[in-house]
């Protein structure tokens, strides 16, 4: 408050000011804003996602903060990477690189969810084969460090396994490792028994409800932007179960 | 009678050889070369870590460092300087003089830019190690415009707030976001972000808002035009003509405050 107090009653009257300094003024301000309008509106682009750095690096870069480079680095590559109306670019994103991004951003935060909400629920939603294969692989190597934490994501891989991978015998895979590593009596039991959902002959959208039903009912998913993305995903398999 | 035919230019030049002698008084060139060796052992460093790609790792990290090396040097060079001058009666001695206060700023603006010209070609002959003439000429005119547009902020800020602490706060939140507000927009307009929640749109409606006042700082002086050799002509143009508008339009927030202030 000692900054707005020292200004105060410190000016002179506006009359003191030179017209050609609000002419200047009025100008330029016109032209920043026209000049604004006149560029093209911001775009992500996929061709832009450069090589991750080394670990190591990322380490000494974040300046002793890693989980707040983790955290940035995320927004970072949601920012040009997944946005309204063009994530159909994003055929064109390298599986390969955007996984050694995300495993860099999840080691700077292993206690952070982003980094697997993203690869099982954004990515893997790209239609490339060889997208969804690497981003549930990769979503299933990590789950495997730490199962008590990092199980909410499986779900999702084992489900895309089985309808859009069309890979029973992954999907039932990825179901056994939660129920044979989950140890902790926090996670949902149904969680556990995954392979009787996927085992069931019911569709995609049937799993998902099932699956996303419980994961809001369970509590485990409290962020407002992920339960939004949780409805999305729901909404989205309902129109491609009508179609 | 002789000062009736003095150039209007005079007292500009004059003011602005002075502020360009200062730095050589404070000993801003052992300074900037000190940095600079520190930035060509840092991209070493990093290209030593690096499994592939040795070159670009060195060239994005020189880059991106010398770029904030240059901004917070130049920040602070104007800043202490005007301070100082504040606190020494300087300016109430320039002022008591009969020359316009548009005189004294242009001046002053005219030798911090001639520094920061000085840094920005300094800056370049090294990057010259790294990238090649055309990429480097590209990013040093945007360095020089970026260094401008702080410049001119800093006075700015400094005319305000009177304080140092205070005037740096303003001068690196807004350089700051000026350079994140367009990956800040693309974020908020994202398909993870709920829809229809008062406050989100309200963000998203300001940020757009403030798209229009700040400068896209986001496209300047990219470390990708030396590494890929990227930077096109579009780019020269969005550099040069946004730094024209953009030092212009705080020239004039600085005047108008300028002239409202009682010494």
């Amino acid at each position: 408050m000692e900054i707005f107090k020292s200004l105060k009653g410190r000016d002179r009257p506006l009359s003191d000011v030179p017209l050609w300094v609000y002419v200047f003024m009025v100008i330029a301000l016109s032209c920043q804003m026209l000049f604004h309008a006149a560029q093209p509106r911001p775009v992500a682009l996929a061709a832009d996602l450069p090589h991750a750095p080394k670990t190591d690096f990322l380490h000494i870069a974040s300046l002793g903060e890693p989980v707040t480079l983790s955290k940035v680095l995320m927004l970072w590559l949601q920012a040009f990477d997944y946005q309204s109306g063009i994530s159909i670019r994003f055929m064109d994103l390298d599986p390969v690189g955007l996984r050694e991004w995300l495993g860099k951003i999840l080691a700077l935060d292993p206690e952070s969810q982003y980094p697997l909400v993203a690869a099982s629920q954004m990515y893997a939603d790209i239609p490339r084969k060889d997208t969804q294969l690497i981003m549930s692989e990769f979503v299933w190597k990590e789950f495997l460090k730490d199962p008590n934490k990092r199980w909410r994501a499986m779900g999702h891989i084992a489900i895309l396994a089985k309808h859009s991978l069309n890979d029973l015998p992954l999907a039932l895979k990825y179901a056994k490792s939660m129920s044979d590593n989950i140890t902790s009596r926090n996670v949902p039991g149904w969680a556990k028994q995954m392979q009787f959902i996927l085992l069931e002959d019911m569709g995609e959208l049937e799993e998902a409800r099932i699956y996303i039903g419980g994961l809001l009912a369970s509590g485990e998913v409290t962020s407002p932007q992920e339960i939004h993305l949780l409805e999305e995903r729901l909404l989205e398999l309902e129109k491609k179960a009508d179609k | 009678m002789k000062n009736r035919h003095l150039s209007p230019l005079q007292p500009i030049i004059t003011i602005a050889q002075i502020t360009a002698q200062e730095g050589i008084k404070t000993k801003l060139i052992p300074l900037v070369v000190v940095i600079l060796l520190f930035g060509v052992m840092l991209a070493s460093f990093a290209g030593t870590l690096s499994v592939v790609e040795a070159d670009a790792i060195k060239s994005a990290v020189i880059g991106s460092y010398l770029r904030i090396a240059g901004v917070l040097i130049i920040c602070l060079f104007v800043l202490n300087a005007q301070v100082r001058e504040l606190n020494d009666k300087g300016l109430d001695l320039v002022l008591a003089l009969p020359i316009p206060r548009s005189s004294y700023f242009f001046g002053k603006l005219a030798g911090f830019a001639s520094i920061a010209f000085f840094i920005t070609v300094l800056f370049c002959l090294v990057l010259l190690f790294y990238a090649s003439p055309q990429q480097v000429a590209l990013w040093g005119i945007s360095l020089f415009f970026e260094l401008l547009i702080v410049t001119t902020l800093s006075l700015l800020c400094l005319f305000t707030f009177n304080q140092l602490p205070a005037a740096f706060t303003a001068v690196f939140v807004v350089y700051l976001l000026s350079r994140v507000l367009t990956s800040l927009i693309l974020v908020g307009h994202g398909p993870i972000m709920p829809k229809y929640v008062i406050v989100n749109e309200l963000m998203n409606m300001v940020m757009a808002g403030l798209a229009f006042v700040l400068p896209a700082l986001d496209r300047f002086t990219n470390s990708e035009w030396l590494v890929y050799s990227t930077g096109t002509t579009a780019d020269l143009n969005f550099v040069v003509g946004q730094g024209v508008i953009y030092v212009t339009l705080l020239s004039a927030a600085a005047l108008l405050d300028f002239y409202r202030k009682n010494l």
